[in-house]
């Protein structure tokens, strides 16, 4: 069992608050590129947030809140891949999860060439180009070499450039 | 694309996701609740359904009996949430002991290869080299008891990588062994069916390689009994294989009538130099240095509407998707697919579909990524036999 010191709610409630509003949405829309699936994704950043409040006096500040934040999360994706039930992973019809029916939402061209990824090429580019962490930080992050890092990005970053071409990379 | 493009676009693509409010109650009320403080890694999934639930322990079972027979390829097979069924006697087609590599700690064995001319599906087998010690990969479920044995050699990497010309790997796993680790992997090579494939499968430093001979594979040509009201299709081929069901599918986004998109001669349209299309939005997909055009000098160009910020009423996206009905009118299981750019405007989409035996009559479901949009039934016809 992890000890922590009870923490003082009522002051620490509206910091809270304010964290889900403003870290949120991303977190769940990272969670969900992890995870493929929005139940899930809802899971994690209920679990990331707990897990933040519960860490928040351990939170040096040596990193922004949201570098913090996104870590905690990626840890609690990590793990819910894990899961012998969830390893496997799908294809871009994780997108039917979603509620895409909207006619305002646009095609998920983006979306859906990142699902497409393996999951170790996927977690690097959801965490540098989503999320906009540093190699260095994603590298100290999921304990992996920096050159393991960056040969991710570059397998991952071709791939893209081939799922998306002629859809964003010629109107550069 | 730079970093914030993706990420604009992204958000401009999964805007509809978003923190609701029971979702934003449950983290509120879920950080006042001292188990939740108290343990906030372990604390149980609030919305896994019983279903799930019960699947998990029945896989968990099945993984504990597998681990000690050793999971081959064709075992992986039906572990997925959308499973690939082989045919009966596809074991025949499955090349065993491939060959091994060594270092101090590891020694890799590729025990089991299967490939169908698409698809590549193999199971890489890490043992430690010496006595004492046990291989850990940390995208595996430990149990605690596993944890604390002593000897532990951690990998350098979380997975097994094939590498061979035109390959692009989408399902992967990893069962523990006594000691080490199986690791699986399945995906797809890109373009033609091949009658052979070689390259090398890695394990971080450690590689072995290996060339084979594909399975046998039955083609068939479907030939549409109307037009698809949305795109020209051109070809459509379906291939059999011990392992799966391909559909292959060219065709061609058909040219917008005059009434799809009806261009506004006095409104101020977004668009570079170079760019297929004009958008209403100037930051559309991330965009940069779009120029102001009005729609009386859009229309003397051969520019197109964005499918994203100008969609025309009803589906409109470059990349469709297919599937097969089978008998009942339910779709096929699709295990993934490719589509994107072939030659000019023509597309092509190959869909991984549940193996299923021949038949003279298919309905091809033609999808726009989230909804059918229309059924065509197809008359099949054999052209082709490859065998290995």
């Amino acid at each position: 069992m992890i000890l922590h010191p009870a923490p003082d709610r009522e002051t620490r409630r509206p910091d809270l608050e304010a964290m889900v509003s403003q870290y949120g949405d991303g977190l769940l829309r990272m969670c969900f590129l992890y995870l493929k699936d929005v139940s899930l994704a809802e899971d994690a950043v209920q679990e990331t947030f707990a897990a933040a409040w519960a860490k928040y006096d351990s939170f040096a500040g040596r990193s922004s809140e949201k570098t913090w934040l996104t870590a905690i999360a990626a840890n609690i994706c990590r793990n819910m891949l894990k899961s012998a039930w969830r390893r496997h992973t799908v294809g871009p019809e994780a997108l039917e999860t979603l509620s895409v029916s909207d006619p305002d939402l646009p095609d998920p061209t983006v979306t859906r060439a990142v699902l497409a990824l393996p999951p170790a090429l996927r977690e690097v580019v959801v965490l540098h180009y989503y999320r906009g962490l540093k190699t260095g930080a994603i590298a100290t992050m999921l304990k992996l070499p920096r050159p393991t890092v960056s040969s991710r990005l570059a397998r991952a970053k071709k791939k893209l450039r081939d799922e998306l071409k002629e859809w964003y990379f010629d109107e550069e | 694309m730079k970093n914030d493009n993706m990420r604009q676009a992204i958000d401009s693509e999964l805007r509809g996701l978003r923190v609701s409010d029971s979702l934003r109650r449950r983290v509120l009320d879920g950080a006042a609740d001292e188990k939740v403080i108290a343990l906030p890694q372990r604390r149980p999934r609030l919305r896994v359904a019983l279903a799930a639930a019960c699947a998990a322990v029945m896989l968990l079972a099945t993984v504990a009996v597998a681990a000690a027979n050793r999971w081959g390829v064709l075992d992986f097979f039906g572990n997925s949430a959308k499973p690939l069924i082989a045919a009966d006697g596809a074991d025949a087609y499955v090349q065993t002991n491939l060959g091994e590599a060594r270092c101090e700690d590891l020694v890799i064995t590729l025990r089991e290869l299967a490939f169908d001319g698409k698809g590549v599906r193999y199971v890489l087998d890490a043992e430690p080299a010496r006595e004492g010690v046990w291989l850990y990969s940390d995208w595996t479920d430990w149990t605690e008891e596993q944890l604390a044995r002593p000897g532990r050699v951690e990998l350098p990497v979380s997975f097994a990588e094939l590498d061979c010309p035109d390959y692009d790997g989408h399902v992967v796993d990893v069962e523990p062994t006594e000691n080490g680790l199986s690791f699986y992997e399945e995906g797809w090579i890109d373009g033609d069916f091949a009658d052979s494939l070689s390259g090398v499968v890695r394990l971080g430093e450690l590689e072995v390689p290996f060339a084979v001979q594909a399975a046998p594979a039955q083609v068939y040509r479907l030939t549409p009994s109307r037009e698809s009201d949305y795109i020209d299709i051109l070809d459509i081929t379906l291939t059999h294989t011990p392992m799966a069901n391909y559909l292959r599918v060219s065709y061609r986004e058909k040219p917008l009538d005059g009434d799809a998109f009806a261009i506004d001669g006095d409104a101020t349209y977004y668009t570079l130099e170079n760019g297929t299309f004009f958008h209403a939005d100037r930051l559309c997909g991330g965009m940069e240095n779009a120029l102001p055009m009005t729609g009386a000098e859009l229309k003397a160009t051969d520019k197109r509407p964005c499918p994203l910020c100008l969609a025309k009423d009803g589906p409109n996206t470059s990349y469709w998707n297919f599937c097969l009905l089978d008998e009942a009118g339910e779709p096929l299981n699709s295990a993934g697919g490719s589509g994107g750019p072939l030659d000019g405007d023509i597309r092509e989409s190959t869909e991984v579909m549940q193996r299923t035996e021949p038949r003279a009559a298919w309905t091809v479901r033609v999808k726009d990524w989230s909804q059918a949009v229309e059924d065509i039934p197809c008359e099949a016809v054999a052209v082709d036999k490859k065998m290995p």
